[in-house]
């Protein structure tokens, strides 16, 4: 389980992200208008930013001063807006650098690219392959942030399979509504740095200040 | 890379190696010798540019620690085998304490802070009198004894033998160390910190381990150097022959072990033996320029431009 509390980073005279506390149990999705923190604070919660103030807790321990690295060992698993991979190394090398949890490439579609270099990977199933190393890590919390952009729909519904085989507590950011109903079971909306609101799917969906906040703006 | 023309080739440079002692006269075995020192000092260079991703300037340090540790150790008559242990062991715990400053840079920093460590180096070298002989060098160094009991190596076909094979040995042991697990984290250390932190590798520590890994295998260099030329100064491990060793690294191609072997001799062949007096700056110059526009990928890209 991770925990975050209070969490806030301020750049500048910008506060990106605002005192936001919030409880990863199980399947949460982070969802709010572009330049709403939510990739701040999923950086945050993974230790490559540092708070202005607040803490995370992984499993009720507290890693706010703990690195990437440090935090990746304790059992937080994630992946980036933009894949990160090995890309001089095969699919294979990069699954088993990311750990040796029982993950196969056929798992996420890409049996039979065990020895094609990641860099010549097209953009959807880098992401596929990136999800692949995260749970090979065997994560005890899995970060994911925005893994369905770009892919196209029979790669978006492998992902989903592949997600929701998932045991361990998921925090999500993503744009694709869609996805979002598909996938989560609690749902919070960051604006402008701050908690808006929080809740299933449907009732964040029926909440007038998040359709509000959405009115007219590019998500 | 297609698995038997590279098989072929491998057997035609072993062949070669073994022929070569019967056919070149003393000074050519010794020119081979000293390229087999540059070498390994060229690879310790490509092991950290190429393979780590830490551009550096900076080998002839643990080079020169390297070169003066075993010509110590030749006046106190120890050797070659003890010598080049103790080289490696001196010159791995110099790039340790270095390496924990120079792990923390990366690309132009990197580069310069790793000059500053040569700079400094060659200074020490160049100052420090009663270990270094100061600018006059440490001459005199007793002919070197491969194992105990052996005769001191005069000529230039025990001298080959001895250099090559110990670079040999040396390479092959990288070589085979960079296709391992550990090889495969330091690319990953090198393309992607991020993911690799992510995955919760501790790269300083890795990056660390592969900069002293690389200082050991220039301490070697500098034993075989001191080996051959029984002499080492200052200007052995100056700024000069760092500027050569990237050279070599960028004609042979920067992650490449054997392609900066094979541009180490490159560049002591035009050096020493095809540039006219005084012109061997000029034409390294133009054999730079030709290879960056010609071999971007050094000449170890050869193989794989031809596979493509």
């Amino acid at each position: 389980m991770l925990e975050l509390r209070g969490l806030s980073r301020v750049f500048g005279s910008l506060t990106a992200v605002d005192g936001v506390s919030l409880t990863v149990s199980s399947r949460h999705a982070l969802i709010g208008p572009n330049g709403a923190g939510k990739s701040t604070l999923l950086h945050l919660a993974a230790g490559n930013v540092r708070p202005s103030a607040g803490r995370v807790l992984l499993d009720g321990r507290d890693v706010t001063r703990a690195g990437p690295g440090r935090r990746a060992r304790l059992g937080l698993g994630r992946t980036f807006q933009t894949p990160a991979l090995v890309d001089s190394a095969d699919c294979g090398t990069n699954l088993r650098l990311g750990g040796r949890a029982p993950v196969s490439l056929d798992d996420v579609g890409l049996g039979g690219c065990e020895r094609l270099p990641a860099g010549a990977l097209p953009h959807g199933r880098r992401r596929l392959l990136e999800v692949a190393v995260a749970l090979a890590g065997a994560p005890r919390v899995l970060l994911l942030d925005e893994p369905a952009a770009g892919l196209g729909d029979d790669d978006r519904a492998l992902l989903l399979s592949v997600l929701r085989a998932v045991e361990v507590p998921v925090l999500l950011v993503e744009h694709d509504q869609a996805f979002v109903r598909a996938y989560a079971d609690t749902v919070t909306v960051l604006h402008q740095g701050a908690l808006l609101a929080s809740g299933t799917p449907s009732t964040i969906a029926a909440d007038a200040d998040v359709a509000a906040v959405y009115q007219g703006a590019a998500c | 890379m297609k698995k038997w023309p590279t098989l072929a080739a491998v057997a035609a440079v072993l062949v070669t190696l073994v022929v070569l002692p019967f056919v070149l006269r003393n000074f050519a075995l010794l020119t081979i010798a000293r390229v087999a020192a540059l070498g390994l000092l060229a690879a310790s260079t490509a092991l950290l540019t190429g393979t780590a991703g830490l551009p550096t300037l900076g080998q002839v340090a643990p080079y020169a620690v390297g070169a003066y540790t075993a010509g110590h150790l030749a006046h106190a008559g120890a050797v070659g085998l003890v010598q080049i242990l103790v080289a490696a062991a001196a010159a791995a715990v110099f790039a340790l304490l270095t390496g924990l400053a120079v792990v923390r840079t990366r690309g132009t920093v990197c580069l310069m802070v790793t000059l500053a460590v040569g700079e400094l180096t060659a200074i020490a070298a160049d100052q420090w009198k009663s270990v270094t002989g100061g600018t006059d060098g440490m001459a005199r160094v007793p002919a070197v004894r491969a194992f105990w009991g052996g005769e001191p190596m005069l000529k230039g076909v025990p001298l080959y033998v001895y250099a090559v094979g110990t670079a040999l040995v040396v390479l092959v042991a990288t070589w085979l160390m960079l296709r391992t697990r550990a090889g495969a984290l330091v690319r990953g250390c090198r393309d992607n910190e991020e993911r690799m932190r992510a995955s919760g590798h501790r790269v300083g520590l890795i990056l660390l381990l592969t900069h002293v890994w690389a200082g050991a295998v220039a301490g070697v260099g500098g034993a075989l150097l001191i080996a051959v030329q029984r002499y080492v100064s200052p200007a052995d491990v100056g700024f000069e022959v760092s500027a050569l060793t990237l050279l070599a690294v960028v004609i042979g191609g920067a992650a490449s072990l054997w392609g900066a072997v094979a541009g180490a001799g490159a560049v002591v062949a035009v050096r020493d033996n095809l540039a006219p007096a005084g012109q061997a700056p000029l034409l390294l110059g133009l054999l730079f320029v030709a290879a960056v526009y010609v071999l971007p990928r050094g000449l170890a890209g050869i193989n794989r431009r031809r596979d493509a």
